[in-house]
């Protein structure tokens, strides 16, 4: 048996709100106890008798039922003195015999906060190990499937047909995994997509590029319009930019079936803003001017009734999952994450069976230069 | 002749990049861990080096610090090649004096082959 000064120091010194229950009564509380419940124990005026049963609302015979076939209850109380999200309680017996309680009072912010970092701690190891253990072998896939197409004389059209198609797999890990590791980065709120400074002409001509293959292979065509000139530097980080054109451009190509996708760039002011996404809307931004970008396609379109969850994570439309059954449901809602960490907006116009046009704004840096 | 020095632990990866740089105008090194890379920069001294950055013994980020703080190596372009891509990562390898950064997955090699020709042409 442990001595008894040592367990009164142990429940003294315990960092939570806790009491010990011998029967029905109340053998010690803790200062914590006390700071949090001081008020109810003096206003209700119960003794030691009956401590919990008064306070939680918890009656001690009950407790023991339940404990007869569990190690462990736990219910959730409306906040305390000191505490003003719930608490949980916990009571569990301490000794063999199955006579002495203990009572643990946990306050929601301290479970919560205590949660959110081991979650933390998990997203940075994953966020290791997927770039790392998942992006190298895919990188080995994408170079060697690269230098055999470069080099194609002795292929037959069936095996080209393979390889591209191993291509364009390949392609998609890739994206997949750069989705993941920019939503546990954007969730885990440790950056601001606008760090970064990055031309927009730029980056678009470098996906439309990157895409070619692809288009050409679906019957279909680009055209982009970029009316932007010099001033088409935004305050983006190139990944970031690049990525947001990819996943727009990626659903253009995948939900439709041949004809062409017009992609423009302009600049844009608040007045024009206005007209497109409402007053109230383009009055939140700040910053302006800003680059108007739009990419319109002749594809399945959205129903009405999907258009509303179409930035959720993880939400996949039910005509484009007849359609094609690839997809993670990331795309829309990390390329949403992205423009407005950055300070832009993004919407769309939709009508199923005739397409879809998706809008985005992002501030332009100044071309200053000191 | 331009000399480039590769660091880089994967097989297959320096295969293909073996493969692809590969001119006549050019000589290639290669180094399979970070001891043997800064060893190699400070004899060969290349117009060029590739770095990875998980690399056995001494991790690239160390060995671009100690080629960054060497009079003998410290002018030579270091174009990271690597799979970390977070931003603390890219902004850790520039401030330490890394010439540009490439994440592998997410550059074709003929992207590589440009930047590779544009860094050499600076050197001249």
């Amino acid at each position: 048996m442990l001595d008894k000064n040592i367990c009164e120091n142990f429940i003294e010194v315990f960092p939570l709100p806790m009491v010990i229950i011998k029967g029905n009564e109340v053998l010690f509380t803790n200062t914590m106890f006390f700071r949090e419940f001081e008020k109810d124990i003096v206003t209700s005026k119960i003794g030691h008798k009956n401590l919990l049963e008064v306070l939680f609302n918890v009656k001690l015979a009950a407790v023991r039922t339940i404990l007869k076939a569990h190690n462990n209850f736990s219910k959730l109380l409306p906040g305390g003195a000191r505490s003003k999200g719930k608490m949980l309680l916990n009571i569990f017996y301490v000794d063999k015999s199955k006579n002495i309680l203990a009572a643990i009072i946990t306050p929601e912010d301290y479970y919560l906060n205590y949660f959110t970092e081991s979650v933390n701690k998990i997203k940075e190891e994953f966020i290791t190990v997927a770039s790392h253990q998942l992006r190298t072998p895919l990188s080995i896939i994408k170079w060697s499937l690269e230098m055999i197409l470069l080099d194609n004389n002795n292929l037959s059209e069936d095996q080209k047909k393979m390889l591209l198609q191993a291509s364009e797999s390949n392609r998609r890990m890739i994206d997949l995994v750069n989705n993941l590791l920019t939503v546990s980065r954007l969730e885990s709120q440790r950056s601001e997509a606008s760090r970064g400074k990055e031309s927009i002409s730029s980056i678009v001509k470098t996906v439309v590029k990157e895409n070619a293959y692809w288009v050409q292979a679906s019957n279909q065509r680009i055209k982009v319009d970029d009316k932007l000139g010099k001033d088409n530097t935004v305050k983006v980080d190139r990944d970031w930019l690049r990525q947001i054109i990819q996943n727009l451009l990626s659903n253009a190509i995948k939900y439709s079936n041949g004809g062409t996708i017009n992609i423009s760039l302009k600049k844009t002011n608040n007045k024009e803003l206005t007209k497109l996404i409402g007053k109230s809307e383009a009055g939140a931004i700040k910053s302006l001017p800003m680059v108007l970008f739009s990419i319109n396609d002749s594809g399945v379109g959205i129903s009405r009734e999907d258009q509303r969850r179409i930035f959720e994570k993880f939400f996949r439309s039910k005509n484009i999952m007849t359609l094609q059954t690839e997809g993670s449901g990331l795309g829309l809602y990390i390329t949403k994450l992205i423009i407005e960490s950055a300070g832009g907006r993004i919407w769309f116009r939709s009508k199923k069976g005739r397409g879809s046009t998706f809008y985005f704004v992002l501030p332009l840096a100044s071309n200053k230069k000191s | 002749m331009k000399k480039i020095l590769i660091i880089e632990d994967d097989q297959m990866l320096i295969k293909n990049l073996l493969l692809v740089l590969k001119s006549e105008e050019r000589k290639l090194s290669l180094a399979i861990d970070g001891e043997t890379g800064l060893a190699l920069a400070k004899t060969e001294k290349p117009d060029l080096i590739l770095l990875d950055l998980i690399i056995p013994k001494i991790d690239g980020f160390a060995v671009l610090e100690k080629l960054k703080n060497e009079k003998e190596t410290k002018n030579i372009p270091v174009l990271i090649l690597s799979n970390l891509g977070q931003a603390e990562e890219i902004k850790r390898a520039m401030a330490l004096g890394a010439t540009d950064y490439m994440i592998k997955a997410n550059v074709d090699l003929s992207q590589i082959i440009d930047k590779v020709k544009t860094l050499l042409n600076k050197v001249s």
